[in-house]
């Protein structure tokens, strides 16, 4: 067997060489990715949103200027997806699950693929917004609007296989408004609902058949847990993307809060689970670990943002935000917290939660006799953007946001529910601003995510970053506004050294990636979603917002 | 209602027969008749479906609505937990603009989007008909209808 021949030598030189004349390094990852490639939801699989290209820096990000545009046509709740890149070639889906393959390098659409949708789609709460798509064993998948995986042809868009996961016209339309990940054969997801009167389903399939191969239900079967009925609408969607470990063959995933939300008095138990952090065997979709943020939950306050992992001290940590404003870092291996640490300024609904255990300390929960005005509200202390983390700046970056809720619980009746409303369990329901404070604020943040220590933070004011935060090898942050400023800052300092407005809201998750060899910044713009519409009151830039559509893709001349 | 329509048709009839235009007016004519027939009868299916109301204009149906404070009580816990989190708290703008204050709002249009939803670029409201039965949408019509009239609206 011939291991060295002078073919290989040649490549392996023109690979040092351009190690050296680029700074960024050819190798592939452990899934087998290049570094110039973007190939899952939060990059990889420690959903950092670190791109380690470098030919954009802090010296020359000035001069970066607009490569090329992409229009997917349909504006509808705007763009909000996070487009994978693999080998120069951006897959993305825009509203109403139009997914395109485009040329990374020239913005030249190679295929463009609409499933016929279920008509209720146009009924359901969550409407046409659509995140992602992911890619591998030579397939594009995406989770539809009605419910499905569908699994596409890489190189042609063609449908290889689908099957219905939800039970989609009796179950509110709960569907996937987020991507499907791979756990090796197994792609999987969790669905809409968490405050629609249902059971949180996670459904594992095999990436390659699109056999379903487990189902996993989120409500705890214990009376301990959930008292008489009240687990048969408890809510508990995991509707964000997990993340896998394939070292250990385990999927993490968050659920959301328990149903009705604010009307907790019917389900008078840990409501396991639910706002918490789960450990899936990938292989058998059992629950092997878990670590639960908000027992009883009574505010809305999901668990189902990204969940990083950073080590530390030889261990992996997770790293989880939740709505209710503390950011908990649990030991991977047991699941155990190793600290909880305040990340919203204004809390008002715990007096703390211990940074051993987890617990809440001294919680006060919503009534029907009487409004009171929770920090922060059901939209947490930050939406669902996703936070970014740079290993060389060592930061965990996020955007955050001010203001809160008054609520007075009361019964709604599930039986009778509307098909697109939510069951909130609420008699009144009005967002406010900081109570004696001048009005909503926001921000985006610079901080030590296993002590919350701030090393810088940005007045981001009536304007907030509503996209996810990007990061990469150059020094960089890159973070987007309500009005479609998109900034580009030092990471360390914090200092805009970039500015460019895309001329709609930014509410998606942009990325970094190489084509023929030259790095790009790829920004979905487009402004819509449900946030913008719930926050309307505290903040006048949402109401009226000029919705769009437009993958805007950056590159140096 | 019936007679009503029954009276429509019948009088496009009289009037297809007894006139001596050739046939080409004829048709047109009958044809503009038969048009006007369908709309006056759409425009009053509006009330035609509130089985409990009756005939009785729209109009009518929401002021009495208004002067029931019970209703509007009801019509308000309903706007809340169903429409505040898209309008926001009492219409005051979420995804969209602020519905109070309107001038041109009316009884009709807040009725049809209420039951058919609407789509205006990036925006997307669902219909409600599969949900609530006409009674219902007609108590929300007199909720948002009502913020026209708020104590900031006058100033």
């Amino acid at each position: 067997m011939k291991i060295f021949n002078f073919k290989s030598s040649k490549v392996a030189l023109i690979a040092g060489a351009l190690t050296m004349l680029s700074g960024y390094s050819l190798s592939a990852n452990a899934d087998g990715h290049g570094h110039g490639d973007w190939a899952d939801y939060g990059r990889d699989a420690n959903a950092w949103r670190y791109s380690p290209l470098n030919q954009i820096n802090k010296d020359n990000v000035k001069d970066l200027k607009v490569a090329w545009i992409h229009q997917p046509g349909d504006i509808q709740m705007g763009l909000q997806a996070t487009p994978i890149a693999l080998d120069g070639v951006l897959y993305y889906v825009a509203a109403n699950n139009n997914v395109f393959a485009v040329d990374g390098a020239t913005g030249q659409a190679l295929w463009h693929y609409k499933p016929e949708l279920h008509p209720l789609t146009a009924e359901t709460f969550w409407a046409a917004q659509q995140r992602g798509v992911s890619v591998g064993h030579g397939m594009v998948y995406l989770g539809s609007l009605d419910g499905r995986f569908i699994a596409l042809d890489q190189k042609s868009g063609e449908v290889k296989w689908e099957i219905q996961l939800t039970d989609f016209e009796n179950c509110q339309g709960c569907n996937f408004s987020f991507p499907p990940q791979l756990a090796g054969d197994i792609i999987y997801s969790g669905h809409t609902g968490g405050d629609q009167p249902l059971q949180g389903l996670i459904f594992g399939v095999n990436a390659k058949t699109g056999e379903k191969v487990w189902e996993l239900n989120t409500i705890n079967d214990d009376p301990k847990s959930w008292p008489g009925d009240s687990g048969k609408i408890g809510g508990g969607g995991s509707w964000q993307p997990g993340v896998y470990d394939a070292k250990t063959g385990t999927i993490y995933m968050g659920t959301s809060n328990a149903a009705p939300d604010f009307n907790n008095t019917a389900r008078l138990g840990d409501n396991l689970y639910t706002a918490s952090l789960i450990a899936i065997d990938a292989k058998t979709g059992k629950i092997t670990g878990h670590h639960q943020e908000i027992p009883n939950d009574s505010w809305d306050y999901d668990s189902a943002y990204e969940i990083m992992t950073i080590e530390k001290g030889g261990k992996d940590h997770l790293v989880h935000l939740n709505k209710g404003g503390f950011v908990t870092v649990l030991d991977k291996a047991t699941m155990k917290p190793t600290n909880v640490w305040q990340f919203a300024k204004n809390v008002n609904w715990v007096k703390g939660v211990n940074p051993k255990t987890g617990a809440l300390i001294e919680p006060l929960r919503p009534n029907t006799e009487e409004d009171i005005t929770f920090c922060p509200s059901l939209l947490g202390a930050r939406s669902w953007q996703h936070a970014a983390y740079n290993p060389n700046s060592k930061l965990w970056y996020s955007n955050g946001w001010e203001f809160c809720n008054t609520v007075k619980a009361g019964p709604q009746d599930p039986e009778t529910i509307a098909f697109a409303a939510l069951l909130l369990g609420v008699a009144k329901f009005e967002i406010v601003p900081v109570p004696g404070s001048q009005g909503a604020t926001s921000r985006l943040d610079a901080r030590d995510p296993f002590t919350g220590k701030v090393k810088w933070s940005l007045d981001y004011g009536d304007n907030p970053g509503m996209a996810s935060v990007l990061t990469t090898g150059g020094g960089l942050v890159f973070n987007g506004n309500t009005t479609g400023d998109y900034m580009a800052y030092d990471a360390d300092t914090g200092e805009e050294l970039w500015k460019f407005n895309t001329g709609s809201g930014l509410r998606s998750g942009p990325i970094s990636y190489l084509a023929g060899g030259k790095q790009y910044i790829a920004v979905p713009s487009g402004w819509g979603g449900l946030a913008g519409a719930f926050a309307g009151g505290v903040f006048p830039k949402f109401v009226g917002n000029p919705g769009g559509a437009a993958l805007i893709v950056f590159a140096l001349d | 209602m019936k007679s009503k329509i029954n009276e429509c048709t019948t009088k496009s009839t009289l009037l297809i027969n007894y006139t001596n235009f050739k046939m080409m007016n004829w048709l047109i004519v009958s044809f503009i008749f038969f048009t006007l027939c369908i709309t006056y009868q759409q425009v009053l299916a509006v009330t035609d479906d509130i089985p409990a109301e009756g005939d009785r204009p729209i109009a009518d149906v929401i002021t009495e609505f208004q002067s029931s404070p019970e209703t509007m009580e009801a019509s308000e816990l309903m706007f809340n937990q169903n429409c505040a989190y898209c309008h926001g708290n009492k219409g005051g703008g979420g995804k969209s603009r602020k519905m109070q204050c309107l001038r041109f709002l009316n009884n009709e249009y807040v009725y049809k989007t209420i039951t058919n939803g609407k789509r205006s670029g990036s925006l997307i409201m669902p219909s409600w008909s599969r949900s609530f039965d006409k009674t219902k949408r007609l108590m929300l019509t007199a909720y948002v209808m009502s913020l026209k009239t708020l104590p900031q609206c006058s100033k």
